[in-house]
């Protein structure tokens, strides 16, 4: 209503100067002034042109967009935005979202704008068994106060239905290669320990190096399934409370005998005051220490030592594993996390390795809204540490 | 006397494999390739232990367990799972169900699983 009074009050004023500037005795000051006012409605319409300009480019857009102003009442919406939730758009305009809490397709949206949050934020919400939604909400800001908000939203039940088709593969094809891996793993077995009657040397020779390619395989294939497993972060991932010290417990035993063989000394610095439960995935949890910790031994050569501590400091649980093994090159630094990645001075010590487990360890902490990181000198040895929000601690 | 154990695993080379081992450490051996036969066998024969498959045609390994456990006959048998199952779930399930352990195929060698059928048998 605003708009369209000032658009008439804009068309009186140009008309009464048109018909001033006819009059006789017109003045070169007002001539002027006319002049600005001839401007100011140029100006006036190209900010109008440029207006509508803007909005056909939002209302083309693949996302969804919606505009609220500080009452949260709706102000505007693309029509891509009614695309994605079923809606007429303009049945939703110029409501306040209160009235449309009902709406089935709108009301997780309406929960998460309701919250009481300051700042930006995402979140993905599923709306139902057909729509999934990655939901940008950004909170309009002048002058440290909220003048509304703009809402972004983008359907990516593509992406998770092509995601989790590919999971199920992932996790079916390396079930399927288990089978004969296992197979060939023990006929490998009987052949050296002679069960199948006796070899010669040659043979053994060519068996073991078999062997070694067959277990090769074996881990890799159990990285996959791991990952598919990781991967799956909304759906595979059940908390419950754990004993954390426990459970670093059970993956140093877990590695014992390879430290032995090793001859690798071993510290395991535990906290003064025993920890309280944490709320955990205690498998994946044990998987990222595993992960962590078989890699400190592989890289560790004979004599060398691994030191392991964690603590509860500011609410955050600190886990950190110290080695002198062949740590990690500056210039690789950077891609130490990254899928599939084994570092030139890794691969030469140990050919076998998948380069998966540091990106299985770091995705499992990460889905635990932890951080994991490293600090590392080549040819002295790595500290690699996360940190995760302790979100409910019991005694 | 000669303790029987009882393969149930559909995989004939696997299942080939895991016979000639038990026979060289001196037991002796029944054997079914799946689950339909395996609960047969444990019913006429009674074996001392069984090592069982989980992903078995007909009823799987899980099915054949509860019959097991089902039936007063036959319930004390110890069983060994052996499969190539390994999710923290299945072994959760199996264990339940009443199976004194849980080997994962591709993750325990063969000494180590001839280790734990002669403790579980000497207990």
């Amino acid at each position: 209503m605003a708009l369209l009074s000032f658009i008439f009050f804009l068309i009186f004023v140009i008309l009464l100067l048109f018909f001033v500037s006819k009059m006789e005795g017109f003045g070169r000051s007002e001539l002027s002034f006319v002049n600005q006012l001839k401007n100011f409605e140029k100006g006036y319409l190209a900010i109008q042109k440029e207006k509508q300009r803007v909005l056909a480019s939002i209302d083309n857009l693949q996302e969804g967009f919606l505009i609220l102003d500080a009452n949260n009442t709706i102000e505007y919406a693309n029509s891509q935005f009614g695309k994605i939730l079923g809606l007429v758009c303009k049945k939703v305009m110029n409501k306040n979202i209160s009235e449309l809490k009902d709406s089935p397709n709108l009301s997780p949206i309406i929960s998460l704008l309701a919250q009481d949050v300051k700042y930006s934020f995402k979140k993905e919400i599923q709306i139902n068994e057909n729509l999934i939604l990655e939901v940008f909400i950004n909170r309009l800001v002048i002058s440290k106060k909220c003048v509304g908000t703009s809402v972004v939203v983008h359907d990516i039940t593509k992406e998770k239905i092509m995601g989790s088709t590919k999971r199920d593969f992932v996790s079916l094809t390396a079930h399927q290669l288990n089978v004969p891996l296992s197979t060939t793993k023990l006929s490998l077995e009987m052949l050296l320990d002679g069960s199948l009657g006796k070899i010669t040397d040659e043979q053994r020779d060519i068996i073991e190096k078999t062997q070694k390619r067959n277990n090769m395989l074996i881990h890799l294939v159990n990285d996959l399934l791991d990952i598919a497993k990781i991967e799956d972060k909304g759906n595979s991932y059940h908390c419950e409370e754990v004993d954390f010290e426990a459970l670093v417990k059970e993956v140093v035993d877990s590695d014992k005998i390879e430290m032995k063989n090793k001859k690798i000394v071993f510290e395991f610095a535990k906290p003064e005051n025993k920890l309280p439960k944490i709320i955990l995935d205690r498998n994946k949890m044990f998987l990222a220490l595993k992960n962590m910790f078989d890699n400190a031994i592989k890289y560790t050569p004979e004599k060398g030592t691994i030191s392991v501590a964690f603590e509860i400091r500011n609410k955050e649980l600190e886990f950190k594993i110290q080695d002198s093994g062949i740590g990690v090159p500056n210039n690789e630094k950077e891609k130490i996390f990254d899928k599939f990645f084994r570092s030139s001075n890794a691969i030469k010590t140990n050919p076998s390795g998948s380069g998966l487990g540091l990106f299985i360890a770091k995705n499992i902490i990460e889905a635990h809204n932890g951080e994991m990181g490293f600090e590392s000198v080549e040819n002295k040895g790595s500290t690699f540490f996360f940190t995760i929000p302790i979100k409910e601690i019991k005694s | 006397m000669a303790k029987n154990i009882l393969i149930v695993e559909d995989d004939d080379f696997f299942r080939e494999l895991i016979k000639k081992k038990l026979v060289s450490e001196g037991f002796e051996v029944l054997e079914a390739p799946n689950g339909e036969r395996g609960v047969e066998v444990i019913e006429e024969k009674k074996p001392d232990l069984i090592l069982l498959d989980l992903l078995l045609p007909n009823i799987d390994g899980f099915e054949v367990l509860l019959k097991i456990k089902a039936n007063k006959e036959v319930a004390s048998i110890p069983v060994i799972i052996l499969s190539n199952l390994g999710q923290p779930e299945d072994i959760e399930r199996g264990l339940k169900l009443g199976a004194v352990d849980f080997l994962i195929k591709s993750q325990f060698d063969i000494d180590q699983v001839m280790d734990k059928i002669k403790t579980i048998l000497n207990k």
